[in-house]
């Protein structure tokens, strides 16, 4: 067997990972689980990364940077995403542990969640993935001296990351906690690193692609970062039907 | 003049105001404590100048480039090669957001002056002024680069820099709004760049030959210009791709109409441009949505040109999506609301003609629907700016008797500010296409394009649904100044207004006038080469 195919049977039962992690976040009712399985979303994610660049660089062609700055963004997100949203929950305050008090408040919103409902959606929307992936992808993936199970691969791919930016998007329309909705929009940013990868590896990313990558995770970092705690600290609360129902932004 | 003395002019003008805004940035963050009145106020003049110069360039520039070949340069970051590339139809959206970024500055310098707010670095003076610069420096970037990620980029970052500025009156409220406008968009704004994705891949995963590689065997970053995608689609190296297209159409549209405040994407929009300072809903209301539109248009060039089925695709989808922010638009101007989101509102309902207009296509209609972007820029930031001076006087009276502000009470302006008063009532009156102002031209273009149209059912009802749905938002905006401006208010009072506060008003409200009685020629001409160009016609 050679090290591409070695790489390829690889690749599958990783991406299946990803797909497993986003059921596990849509259908989770702890925050604190949600964030767990995140991180652990952003390690396959790293691996499946640097997996799909080494199968798809062409010999002679060095990517090695390329594929540095691609799974360093994900890595550095799976450290860093559980201070950061620690800090947007509790303000620091001396003699508390911010780390305790986050959980606390994280707990309050283990509220009875609608898992049935939600596996519901979630298969729906993985199957719409799979529709547009396996049909309207049909006809551009015919590239000439590539193996069927080459072109089957990928499709499993670009399902992977249309799948994980649907359920992005349902999870930032249907959580009821800023913390979720954000991990939400983590989701749909984890399918946006899949699809460079996937779609626009030609043969590796282009820089600009690359860069896109970057200032969209630059965006999210100001939301953890800036945004989020301020939101909080003006609020009063992270749940986001209390921010609703006490907002004169209406009509 | 020649091509590099204009290619120096544009760089020129794409740095003024990016050098400005982080100098401003740099002063604050070397010197935290810096006092709010002096350097703001010393910002705010620099502003002005710099935005007045920006629009004397794009003015030369827009009478050097009619008629000629476009400028192209590029410049080499760290990771990509970013092409810089001005058509006609680049200078048009120039000119758009330098005419209002000077009226803006302008009107800044006296909004800040009088505001209460200086509450830490993010609400300082000289940061509201240094973030105009940067918003407007990142808008005049969109229409300028070639490449369509970095017109990706160029949108995101233009987000980001105005998320901060929506929430600098530091209120509960403006920073709701400022949450939502950025979580919405930036959700929005994936799928666009995702469009963007699959539009590369329908270029170049069935034919790699065409891929431009350099020496190393490396893809070129121009691979995504959109004047080299434009060849690829007159080869028909698409051909094999046209669902691909078609689904990288549809994103992009969701993803730039979310930023372009489109029905049903638009529900940042009222909060947005509610709460934030009336110069910046001015700019976000004016040019930000224009912005958005201009990237949707390269992309509708581009699709038209792959499929070529005579912009039957494109136009059936943005005829459907028009018509729904005007309908969904309609019940909301109708309603009684604070007249900020009213006006937010009426921009979801000119975002839906302008679409509505490239819908229809055609020379006519898209000419029509060019123009209105312009005439909505003038309209709405003088509709903007002149509400925003009135509610900062009414604010400051309630203030000085111990209360805070009901909106509700803002009545009387008539007899309260009666310059302001009568260019608001003028200019909203104009909003919504009363002759012999500019709205009802650009209008009549669009309407007068779809009944150029073969007489088809759905043109039929697009036409019918148009006309009834401004009809009604005629009503409804009436009603909301008449209580405005005539209502008598509850203790009579007499504000002053100095004529440095209305000089961008007036000016606005010159050009609503002027742009109403006819396009001149200089203007004429920018939109029939512009039309040329999205029609692709040689």
């Amino acid at each position: 067997m050679s090290m591409v195919s070695l790489l390829q049977s690889l690749l599958i039962p990783l991406e299946v990972g990803l797909v497993i992690t986003a059921f596990i976040v849509t259908t989770s009712d702890s925050i604190q689980n949600i964030i767990t399985t995140y991180r652990i979303q952003s390690c396959l994610l790293a691996i499946v990364t640097v997996t799909t660049a080494m199968i798809r660089a062409p010999a002679g062609v060095n990517v090695s940077v390329l594929i540095f700055f691609i799974f360093i963004l994900p890595v550095m997100l799976a450290v860093s995403i559980e201070w950061l949203l620690i800090r947007a929950t509790v303000s620091a305050v001396a003699g508390h542990n911010p780390n305790v008090d986050a959980r606390k408040v994280w707990l309050k919103y283990k509220a009875a969640q609608r898992t049935q409902t939600h596996s519901i959606w979630f298969l729906a929307l993985v199957l719409l993935a799979f529709l547009i992936a396996f049909q309207v992808f049909a006809s551009g993936l015919t590239t000439a001296g590539q193996t069927e199970a080459f072109i089957e691969q990928e499709r499993i791919g670009m399902m992977v990351f249309l799948a994980l930016h649907l359920i992005g998007l349902y999870n930032m329309g249907i959580k009821q906690d800023i913390i979720s909705q954000v991990i939400g929009l983590l989701t749909m940013d984890q399918g946006l690193y899949l699809a460079v990868v996937k779609i626009v590896a030609i043969p590796v990313p282009a820089g600009f692609f690359v860069l896109s990558l970057y200032f969209y995770t630059l965006i999210t970092i100001f939301i953890l970062v800036f945004l989020l705690p301020r939101v909080r600290r003006v609020t009063q609360t992270i749940d986001l039907s209390e921010i609703a129902d006490r907002s004169s932004l209406k009509g | 003049m020649n091509h590099s003395t204009l290619t120096a002019l544009a760089v020129m003008m794409l740095l003024i105001p990016f050098a400005l805004g982080i100098a401003g940035l740099a002063l604050l963050w070397l010197w935290p404590a810096l006092p709010g009145a002096g350097p703001g106020r010393q910002m705010g003049y620099a502003t002005v100048v710099a935005s007045l110069l920006e629009l004397l360039l794009s003015l030369v520039l827009s009478g050097n480039l009619h008629g000629q070949p476009a400028l192209f340069f590029s410049w080499d970051i760290v990771v990509a090669q970013v092409d810089f590339h001005m058509d006609v139809l680049s200078i048009y959206f120039i000119l758009l957001v330098n005419i209002i970024a000077f009226v803006v500055a302008w009107n800044a310098c006296h909004y800040v002056r009088n505001g209460s707010v200086n509450q830490g670095v993010l609400h300082h003076p000289v940061f509201f002024h240094a973030s105009i610069n940067l918003f407007h420096g990142t808008m005049l970037l969109v229409p300028m680069v070639d490449n369509l990620i970095g017109l990706w980029i160029a949108i995101e970052a233009t987000t980001l820099v105005s998320a901060l500025l929506v929430a600098y009156q530091n209120t509960r409220n403006a920073w709701e709004a400022a949450w939502k406008y950025l979580i919405i968009t930036s959700t929005g704004i994936v799928l666009a760049l995702l469009g963007t994705m699959f539009l590369a891949n329908a270029a170049y995963d069935v034919d790699g030959s065409l891929l431009p590689l350099d020496a190393s065997g490396q893809p070129l970053d121009s691979m995504m210009n959109w004047t080299f995608l434009m060849v690829l689609a007159r080869i028909d190296a698409f051909d094999a791709s046209a669902n691909l297209v078609k689904l990288s159409f549809l994103l992009v549209l969701v993803g730039y109409g979310t930023k372009a405040g489109l029905a049903p994407m638009h529900t940042w929009l009222p909060d947005g441009h509610g709460e934030a300072p009336a110069p910046i809903s001015a700019l976000l209301s004016g040019v930000l949505l224009k912005s958005a539109l201009y990237a949707i248009l390269r992309f509708y060039t581009i699709t038209n040109t792959v499929l070529d089925d005579g912009g039957h695709f494109t136009s059936t989808i943005l005829l459907g999506t028009g018509l729904l922010s005007l309908l969904v638009a309609t019940p909301f101007i109708l309603k009684e609301n604070r007249f900020k989101r009213v006006l937010a509102y009426h921009s979801l309902e000119h975002m839906g003609i302008i679409t509505f207009g490239i819908g229809i296509g055609g020379t006519v209609a898209l000419a029509g629907a060019l123009l209105h972007t312009l005439n909505h820029a003038i309209t709405k930031s003088l509709m903007f700016l002149s509400f925003g001076n009135i509610l900062q006087r009414y604010e400051q009276h309630a203030q000085a008797q111990g209360r805070e502000l009901d909106q509700d009470r803002v009545t009387g302006v008539l007899r309260s500010m009666p310059a302001t008063g009568l260019i608001l009532s003028l200019g909203g009156l104009a909003l919504v296409g009363t002759p012999p102002f500019n709205i009802f031209l650009s209008e009549f273009i669009i309407l007068w394009g779809t009944f150029s149209r073969p007489w088809e059912p759905v043109t039929i009802v697009a036409a019918v649904l148009f006309l009834l749905s401004t009809t009604l938002i005629f009503y409804g905006l009436v009603r909301h100044l008449s209580r405005l401006v005539l209502h008598r208010m509850p203790n009579e009072q007499r504000f002053r207004e100095t004529p440095m506060e209305l000089f961008p008003l007036v000016l606005l409200f010159t050009l609503v006038v002027l742009s109403g009685i006819g396009i001149v020629p200089p203007l004429s001409g920018l939109i029939d080469e512009s039309v040329r160009i999205l029609m692709d016609m040689p």
